[in-house]
C-alpha cells in the first residue's frame, strides 16, 4: 500500500505550513476553542496586541489580533469603538472577555464592518499570549494540533465511533465523517457527506479489492466516489451543500489492504492550509480506523453466529424503499459491516452453497472454504446450505465457488443467483441461488441466470421418473438392440433437428433421416409436440441412470 | 433608490426615491373616513404596529415593493404614540432625595400601570469619585421580584462615569435573562431626572419598537431597514430597538423636513401635489392624512445615519482634554456605524467642547456628533 | 474688602423686643411674630393690606421671574429646585423688608454653592438648608430671624425660599447682588463691609462644614468640590440693621411681579427705572425685553440681535495657563449682528460673560450684567451651553448704583476676572 499524504512525518510538515494562522484557526482548531465567533474569520494573525485603553489602537498594524482589556473592554460602547478602529487599521480581529457589554452590536460591527469579533471567557491576557506563540510559528501551532489530535486518538481506542468522536471534537466548525466506498455515512457528522453524486465523480473506482479479478472495478459502478487516488492531490474539493466545502479526503485501507472506506472532512475554508492540516488530522485516524476494522474481522472470525445475526441483520434492515427513519440503526450495521470488508451496495451477487445431503458438514468449515474462496462474505445458514453474498459479478463468484465447493470434505452443490441491483432485493436473489443450487449437480455451481433445458432436465429425480420412462421408451428398446436408435434420437432432440444431430454423431444426415424413419416406425410420432417432450425426457433420465 | 415608509394615524404610505425625486408614491392605507366636513372623531392612537401588520397593508406594501426592484433601504417614518408603553422597573442608583424628587413613572412617554421604581445607593460624584458602593444585593432583590422585563437604570454621575450602570445591567442580565436594560448614561447629558425620564421613556418603549423592527424585518428580508429620529436623522433597526425614544417624532419630523425640502429647492412634483391637495381640502380629514402620510415617507429619504455623544470629562490639561474629544468622536463615528451608516461614509459633523461653569478646572461637557450614509 | 467680625454678639431675636417691624413698604402692618421661637407667619390681615406671601400658587410666578434675567432656567437644577420648592411651601413664606425685624435680628444669606450641573447630578437629600442654618445658629449661640437671598438668579432665588419655608421663617425681599457674580464675596453684603464667614455649608452626602477665615472663596471652593460640587451655604450672620443697608432692595416681590403671566400687558405706570429697551419685539418664549425689565431694578437695554459663529478654540489657549483664583474657566462667544452694522460682537465669559466688544470696540463690562439670550425658547443661555448657529439677542442689566463706585468695580468690574483692559 503507497503511503497516505497525511501519514508521514515529511507529508505533515507539508509546504505552506508556516503561512500565518487565521482567526478562523485559532477558533476552530487553535488556542481560542470554544470561543463565540462573529465574522468569517478568514483574516490571517501576523501579531498580536494587547490593548487596554482605545488609543493604543492608533498604533495597531494589519493583521493584528487586538486583544480587549481593562478600560478598553468595559463600557457599553467600547467593543464595538474597538471593532471599529480594527477596521481602519486593518486589524485581523478583536477579541474580547465574553463579559464585555455589546447588546448585540458587535456581532453587528463584526458583519458590517468584516472585522471579526470573538468573545472568550478565560483571562484576556492569557488569550494574548497563546494567540501570540500561535501567530509567532503557525507550523508549530498547526503540528501542535496534530499532536493534540495523535494523543486523543491513543486515547480514544478503537472504534469508528470514538475515533470520529475525537476528529469532530478536536476541529470545531469542521465535520467529519466516515463513508463507505458508495458514500454512506458508517460513522460521524452526516453533514460532512456531500449529499449529492458530483457530477465529475470518476468513472472508474479504485481497485476494490486487489485479491480479486482485476475486472471487479470496472463492472461495478459505485453510486458515489470522490476518493482521491492515494499519492494523488486532492481534486478540487466539490462544493457541499449547505455546511462548507470539502476539505479533505482520505481513504481508509481495511487489514488486508482492501479500501474500507473514507473519511471526509466538510467545512469552511479556514486559511489558505487548513485544508491540507485537516488531511494530516484525518491522517492520523487512519490506523485506528483501520485497527478498529481488525478487531472487528477477528471477532467475526472467532463466531458465526455474530456474524450471522450481523448479516440477518442487514437483510432485515434494508428497507424496501431507502427510508430515513432506519438512519439511527443503519450505519451502526452497515459500519460494523464495512469493518468486516462486507459489501452492502448494489448490485450484490447471492450464492448458496448446498452440501449432499443437506444439512451435513459444519459451520465453520463451510465459512473458511468460502471466505477463503471468495474474501470477505457474510455466511449465514439457509435452506440446509450456507448463504452470502459478494459485490462481484456472478461469473467470478461461479468460478470462485467451484473452487471452494472442490475443497470441502464433502459433496456440495452451489446456486448462484443473477445481480441483485441494491441490498433490499438480496432476499429473492438468495432464493434464486437457492432454486440454482437445487438443479446443479454435486460438485457444481449453476447460476439462475443460466438455467435452460439442460440444466432442469439435469435436475429431474432420475428414481422417481426412472420406471415411467422405461415404459415410455420399451417400444424403441426392443428395436434397438445396439442403443443406435436412442443415441440418435437424443441427438436429435437435444441439439434440436436432424442435420445439428447428424453433425454431433459424425453421420451423414440420410443415416439420421433413415434411422429416425425406423424410430417413427416402432409407433412414435415425432411431430407431435407432447410425444417429442415425453420422449425427450425419458431419454434423458435413461442415460444418465 | 431608496424607500420612504410613512405611517401616521390615518393613513400609510411608501414612497420610493431616487436621486431626492419621488419617483412612486403608493398609499397602502388611507382611512376611507367619512364624507368631507362632517366631523370625525379622532380614531384612537393605534400603535404604529397594529397598523402595519393589517393584512392589506401588508399586501399592498409586497407589491408596491415589487414595483421598486432595485431599493437599497427602507427608511420608516412612525411617530410612537403615548400610552401604549410598557410597565418599567427604574432603578435609581443614588442617595435618599425629597419626596417630590423621587422617580417618577407617570410623565412622558408614559409607562404602563405595573411600572415601579427603587432607589439604590451607589453612584459618582461629577469628578468621578464614588458617592457610595453599588448596592448590589439589594440590586439583585428588586431585580428578581419585581417581575419585570424592561428596566431602566440611572446613576448619579453615570456621564461621567458609567460604571454602576454598567454593573447593574450585569446584575440584571444575571437575575432576569432576556431582560431589556435602557442605561441613562447613553443619553449623556447632565441631569439626573431628566436622564431617569429619558431611561423610563425608552425602556417603555422597548418591547413595541422590537416587534415593529421584528415585523419589518421578517417582511422584508434582505432590505436594510433604517427609522427617523426625532430632530434630524436615521437610525438602523438595530439601534432603534436599543434607543426608540430618540425615534419617538419620527414621522412628525419627516413631515415638516419634506415641507422644509418643497419650500426650499425646486419641489418634486408628488409631494408637492400631495402637499397642496391637502390644503386644498381642508375638510377632507383622510386626505389631509394621506397628504401629511406623503410627505413624510418623502422625508425620511432625505436624512441620513446619525448619531451623538454627550458627556461630561475630566481634562487637566490640553492634552487630556484632546484625548478625550477624540475618544467621544470614536464612540460618535462607532454609534452611526450602528445606525446604520456605510462603514467608509461615517464622520463627525460637529464638535462642542464647553466648560461647566462654577466648577473647578477642568470639567468640560462635550457633545459630538456624527453622520453618515445609506447604502 | 472689609472683613467685618462676624456678628456673634447679635442679641437672639428671642430677646430683642418683640413686636411689629414698621415700616414696611406695603404700610403693612406686619404682626403676629411670636415674642420666641420663629414667626410661622404675619398673621391674618385684611387682603388689602396682606404682607405679600409666596406660596405654592405664587411660585410658578417667581421661579419664571427669577428666569428671567438668569441663565439655567430651561435646567435641570432649576426644575428640581422649583418640585422641592413646591414640595415644602404647603403653607407659603411671607415676604419682610429689614426693617420688619429686630435691629438685632439674626439674618442668614442661604446660597447655592459649586454647580448647578451637580446638584442637578447628585440630587439633595432635603435636609441641607436647615443643617447649613442651624449649624450657625450654632456658631452664633442664636436663632435665625429671617432668611435673605445672596443673589437671584435661578436656583438661587428659591433656595432662600425653600430655606424659609422649612424653617417656618420670613424671607426678606431684596438680594446680596442686584445680579450676579460667580463669587460669594462679590456681593452688596460685602461692600457695606460684612463678612460672608462663619459660613456653614451642608452637602448631599451629609457633610457640615463651617469655615470661619478671612479667605472664603480660596477656602471654599476645594471645600465644594469635595463634598459633590454644590452645598448649600448659610453665610453672611447680619443684624437686620445691618441687612437693611447693604441689601438691594425689594428685588424678590420684582421677580414676582416680573414673572407673573399678564406682566408684559399690564406693566404698572410707576416702573421706576429708566429703561432703553427701545423696540420691546415679541421674542420667542412669551417675553421680551419690556417684560425683563421689570426683573431689572436699573435697567436692560439690547446690544444686538444676531447669531452664534464661534464658542471654539478658546479652551484650548487658556485651558494650561495659570489659575486666575476663579471657579472655571475663561471661553469665549462670537455673536454676528443679524441686521443694522452687522457687528461681529465678541462675548468674554469667565462663568459669567464679563465683557461685550462690539467690532473691538467696548460695548458692556461688569460690573453690568451681560445676557445671552435665545431667540428659540427665550432662556437665557448658559456660557456651556452657547452653540454656534442659535439665535440669540444680547442684552446688558445694568448693575445697582454701589456697584458703580470705585469699590464696587474693584469687587465686581473686570479686574475682579482676571482681565485688563
Amino acid at each position: 500500500m503507497k503511503p497516505h499524504p497525511g501519514k508521514s512525518p515529511a507529508a505533515v510538515r507539508a509546504a505552506g505550513w508556516e503561512t500565518p494562522v487565521t482567526v478562523a484557526e485559532l477558533v476552530d482548531a487553535g488556542p481560542l476553542t470554544g470561543a463565540r465567533m462573529h465574522g468569517d474569520g478568514n483574516s490571517p494573525v501576523h501579531q498580536v496586541r494587547i490593548v487596554d485603553e482605545l488609543s493604543v489602537m492608533a498604533s495597531v498594524g494589519p493583521h493584528t489580533a487586538v486583544v480587549l482589556t481593562g478600560s478598553a473592554a468595559r463600557g457599553g460602547w467600547a467593543v464595538e469603538m474597538a471593532m471599529r478602529r480594527a477596521w481602519e487599521q486593518a486589524a485581523a480581529c478583536v477579541i474580547a472577555p465574553a463579559g464585555a457589554a455589546s447588546a448585540g452590536s458587535g456581532e453587528l460591527l463584526a458583519e458590517r464592518l468584516g472585522v471579526t469579533l470573538v468573545f472568550v471567557d478565560e483571562d484576556p491576557l492569557v488569550t494574548a499570549v497563546r494567540v501570540a506563540s500561535a501567530a509567532a510559528s503557525p507550523q508549530a501551532a498547526r503540528t501542535q494540533l496534530l499532536a493534540r489530535c495523535a494523543t486523543r486518538l491513543a486515547e480514544a481506542g478503537t472504534s469508528a465511533r470514538s475515533v470520529l468522536g475525537v476528529l469532530n471534537a478536536e476541529l470545531p466548525g469542521t465535520a467529519v465523517a466516515l463513508v463507505d466506498v458508495h458514500g454512506t455515512l458508517l460513522a460521524g457528522r452526516r453533514t460532512a457527506v456531500p449529499d449529492a453524486a458530483p457530477a465529475t465523480a470518476p468513472a472508474t473506482a479504485p481497485d476494490a479489492t486487489p485479491g480479486s479479478t482485476p475486472g471487479a472495478g470496472a463492472w461495478k459502478s459505485p453510486a458515489w466516489s470522490g476518493a482521491a487516488m492515494p499519492g494523488e492531490a486532492p481534486r478540487e474539493p466539490a462544493r457541499a451543500s449547505g455546511s462548507g466545502r470539502l476539505l479533505a479526503e482520505l481513504p481508509v485501507p481495511g487489514p488486508d489492504g482492501s479500501v474500507l472506506g473514507r473519511l471526509v472532512a466538510t467545512g469552511a475554508p479556514r486559511s489558505p492550509v487548513w485544508a491540507p492540516v485537516v488531511a494530516a488530522v484525518l491522517g492520523l485516524a487512519v490506523a485506528p480506523l483501520t485497527a478498529w476494522a481488525a478487531t472487528e474481522r477477528l471477532r467475526a472470525e472467532r463466531s458465526f453466529a455474530w456474524q450471522q445475526a450481523l448479516a440477518e441483520r442487514l437483510l432485515a434492515d434494508a428497507p424496501a424503499a431507502p427510508a430515513a427513519s432506519a438512519a439511527e440503526e443503519l450505519p451502526d450495521a452497515q459500519a460494523e459491516a464495512a469493518a468486516l470488508g462486507w459489501s452492502v451496495h448494489g448490485p450484490l451477487t447471492a450464492f448458496l452453497l448446498t452440501p449432499q445431503p443437506p444439512h451435513t458438514g459444519d459451520d465453520a468449515t463451510a465459512r473458511a472454504a468460502l471466505t477463503h474462496a471468495l474474501g470477505p462474505v457474510p455466511v449465514l445458514r439457509r435452506d440446509g446450505g450456507w448463504a452470502g453474498w459478494s459485490p462481484h459479478p456472478p461469473d467470478q463468484v461461479a468460478q470462485h465457488l467451484a473452487r471452494a465447493l472442490s475443497t470441502l470434505p464433502h459433496p456440495a452443490s452451489a446456486g448462484v443467483a443473477a445481480p441483485a441491483p441494491s441490498p433490499h432485493t438480496l432476499t429473492q436473489a438468495l432464493l434464486a441461488a437457492h432454486a440454482a443450487a437445487l438443479v446443479a449437480a454435486p460438485g457444481t455451481v449453476a447460476r439462475a441466470d443460466r438455467m435452460g433445458p439442460a440444466e432442469l432436465l439435469a435436475a429431474l429425480p432420475a428414481a422417481v421418473l426412472g420406471p415411467p420412462a422405461h415404459v415410455v421408451l420399451a417400444p424403441l428398446l426392443e428395436a434397438d438392440r445396439d442403443g443406435t436408435l436412442l443415441r440418435t434420437l437424443a441427438a436429435v432432440l437435444g441439439e434440436g433437428g436432424p442435420l445439428r444431430a447428424a453433425d454431433k454423431l459424425g453421420v451423414h444426415r440420410n443415416t439420421v433421416t433413415t434411422r429416425l424413419d425406423r424410430i417413427r416406425a416402432t409407433g412414435y410420432d415425432l411431430d407431435d409436440p407432447a410425444t417429442r417432450l415425453a420422449l425427450h425426457l425419458a431419454v434423458h433420465l435413461h442415460t444418465t441412470t | 433608490m431608496i424607500g420612504g415608509l410613512a405611517t401616521l394615524r390615518r393613513a400609510t404610505v411608501l414612497a420610493v426615491v431616487r436621486d431626492g425625486l419621488p419617483i412612486h408614491l403608493s398609499p397602502l392605507r388611507a382611512d376611507p373616513g367619512s364624507p368631507p366636513g362632517s366631523a370625525t372623531p379622532t380614531p384612537p392612537a393605534d400603535p404604529p404596529l397594529d397598523r402595519l401588520s393589517s393584512p392589506a397593508v401588508e399586501s399592498a406594501l409586497r407589491h408596491a415593493l415589487a414595483r421598486a426592484p432595485g431599493l437599497k433601504a427602507l427608511c420608516l417614518a412612525v411617530d410612537l404614540p403615548p400610552g401604549h408603553g410598557a410597565p418599567v422597573a427604574a432603578v435609581r442608583i443614588a442617595g435618599p432625595c425629597p419626596p417630590a424628587l423621587a422617580p417618577r413613572l407617570d410623565i412622558g412617554h408614559t409607562t404602563a400601570p405595573g411600572s415601579t421604581a427603587t432607589i439604590i445607593r451607589g453612584g459618582h460624584d461629577l469628578t468621578g469619585r464614588p458617592l457610595a458602593p453599588l448596592d448590589l444585593p439589594a440590586l439583585r432583590r428588586f431585580a428578581r421580584t419585581c417581575g419585570l422585563r424592561d428596566f431602566a437604570v440611572t446613576a448619579t454621575g453615570s456621564p461621567v462615569l458609567a460604571d454602576h450602570e454598567l454593573q447593574a445591567a450585569a446584575a440584571i442580565a444575571d437575575e432576569v435573562p432576556g431582560a431589556r436594560i435602557t442605561l441613562s448614561y447613553e443619553y449623556g447629558r447632565a441631569g439626573l431626572r431628566e436622564r431617569e425620564q429619558w431611561a423610563i421613556a425608552n425602556a417603555a418603549l422597548c418591547p413595541g419598537a422590537s416587534h415593529l423592527a421584528d415585523h419589518l424585518v421578517r417582511l422584508l428580508p434582505g432590505l436594510p431597514l433604517y427609522v427617523a429620529r426625532t430632530g434630524e436623522g436615521l437610525v438602523s433597526a438595530h439601534y432603534f430597538r436599543r434607543y426608540p425614544l430618540t425615534c419617538a417624532e419620527g414621522a412628525t419630523t419627516s413631515l415638516h423636513r419634506a415641507q422644509t425640502a418643497l419650500a426650499h429647492r425646486a419641489a418634486p412634483a408628488s409631494p408637492r401635489d400631495a402637499s397642496r391637495t391637502a390644503l386644498t381640502s381642508p375638510g377632507d380629514a383622510s386626505r389631509t392624512a394621506l397628504a401629511g402620510a406623503h410627505l413624510a415617507a418623502y422625508g425620511a429619504t432625505l436624512a441620513v445615519p446619525m448619531a451623538g455623544v454627550e458627556r461630561i470629562v475630566r481634562a487637566r490639561g490640553t492634552a487630556e482634554l484632546d484625548r478625550a474629544v477624540s475618544d467621544a468622536q470614536d464612540e460618535a463615528l462607532t454609534r452611526v456605524l450602528s445606525a446604520g451608516a456605510v462603514p467608509g461614509s461615517a464622520r463627525v459633523s460637529s464638535v462642542a467642547v464647553n466648560p461647566l461653569s462654577y466648577l473647578p478646572d477642568g470639567l468640560f461637557r462635550l457633545r459630538v456628533r456624527a453622520e453618515g450614509a445609506t447604502p | 474688602m472689609t472683613n467685618r467680625t462676624p456678628p456673634a454678639g447679635i442679641p437672639p431675636t428671642s430677646g430683642s423686643p418683640s413686636g411689629s417691624p414698621s415700616g414696611s413698604p406695603s404700610g403693612a402692618p406686619a404682626s403676629g411674630q411670636p415674642a420666641s421661637g420663629r414667626p410661622r407667619s404675619y398673621g391674618a390681615a385684611g387682603p388689602a393690606a396682606a404682607p405679600t406671601r409666596i406660596d405654592r400658587s405664587t411660585l410658578p410666578a417667581y421661579a419664571t421671574g427669577a428666569g428671567l434675567l438668569a441663565t439655567g432656567a430651561a435646567e435641570s437644577a432649576f426644575a428640581l429646585v422649583r418640585d422641592w420648592a413646591h414640595d415644602v411651601l404647603a403653607t407659603g413664606v411671607t415676604l419682610i423688608t429689614p426693617a420688619d425685624l429686630p435691629p438685632d435680628a439674626l439674618c442668614v444669606v442661604v446660597t447655592l454653592v459649586g454647580s448647578t450641573t451637580a446638584l442637578a447630578e447628585q440630587l439633595p437629600t432635603g435636609d441641607e438648608p436647615a443643617r447649613a442654618i442651624h449649624a450657625l445658629e450654632r456658631r452664633t449661640g442664636t436663632p435665625a430671624a429671617a432668611i435673605a437671598a445672596l443673589n437671584l438668579a435661578a436656583e438661587n432665588a428659591i433656595l432662600p425660599l425653600i430655606a424659609a419655608a422649612q424653617l417656618g421663617l420670613p424671607l426678606v425681599d431684596g438680594d446680596g447682588t442686584g445680579r450676579v457674580f460667580p463669587l460669594v464675596e462679590q456681593t452688596t453684603y460685602t461692600l457695606a463691609g460684612l463678612s460672608p464667614a462663619p459660613l456653614a455649608l451642608a452637602g448631599a452626602a451629609g457633610d457640615l462644614v463651617l469655615l470661619e477665615t478671612s479667605r472664603v472663596e480660596g477656602t471654599l471652593r476645594p471645600v465644594v468640590l469635595s463634598m459633590g460640587g454644590w452645598a448649600v451655604a448659610a453665610c453672611y450672620p447680619m443684624r437686620a440693621d445691618d441687612l437693611a443697608r447693604a441689601i438691594v432692595p425689594g428685588t424678590v416681590s420684582r421677580l414676582l411681579h416680573a414673572g407673573h403671566p399678564a406682566a408684559g400687558r399690564t406693566r404698572p405706570a410707576g416702573n421706576p427705572d429708566k429703561t432703553s429697551a427701545t423696540d420691546a419685539t415679541g421674542a420667542a418664549g412669551g417675553f421680551n425685553v419690556a417684560d425683563r425689565t421689570l426683573a431689572a431694578p436699573y435697567g436692560v437695554s439690547r446690544l444686538a440681535v444676531g447669531v452664534i459663529t464661534a464658542v471654539d478654540g478658546v479652551y484650548h489657549h487658556t485651558l494650561d495657563a495659570p489659575a486666575t483664583g476663579l471657579p472655571s474657566l475663561p471661553s469665549s462667544v462670537v455673536v454676528r449682528e443679524s441686521d443694522g452694522l452687522r457687528r461681529q460682537i465678541r462675548l468674554e465669559a469667565h462663568n459669567e460673560f464679563v465683557l461685550a466688544l462690539a467690532d473691538g470696540a467696548l460695548a458692556a463690562t461688569a460690573p453690568d450684567q451681560i445676557c445671552l439670550v435665545s431667540l428659540a425658547d427665550g432662556q437665557v443661555i448658559d456660557v456651556d451651553r452657547a452653540e454656534p448657529g442659535m439665535e440669540v439677542e444680547v442684552l446688558i442689566v445694568r448693575a445697582a448704583p454701589m456697584w458703580h463706585t470705585e469699590q464696587g468695580r474693584a469687587l465686581g468690574g473686570l479686574p475682579a476676572f482676571g482681565i485688563a483692559l
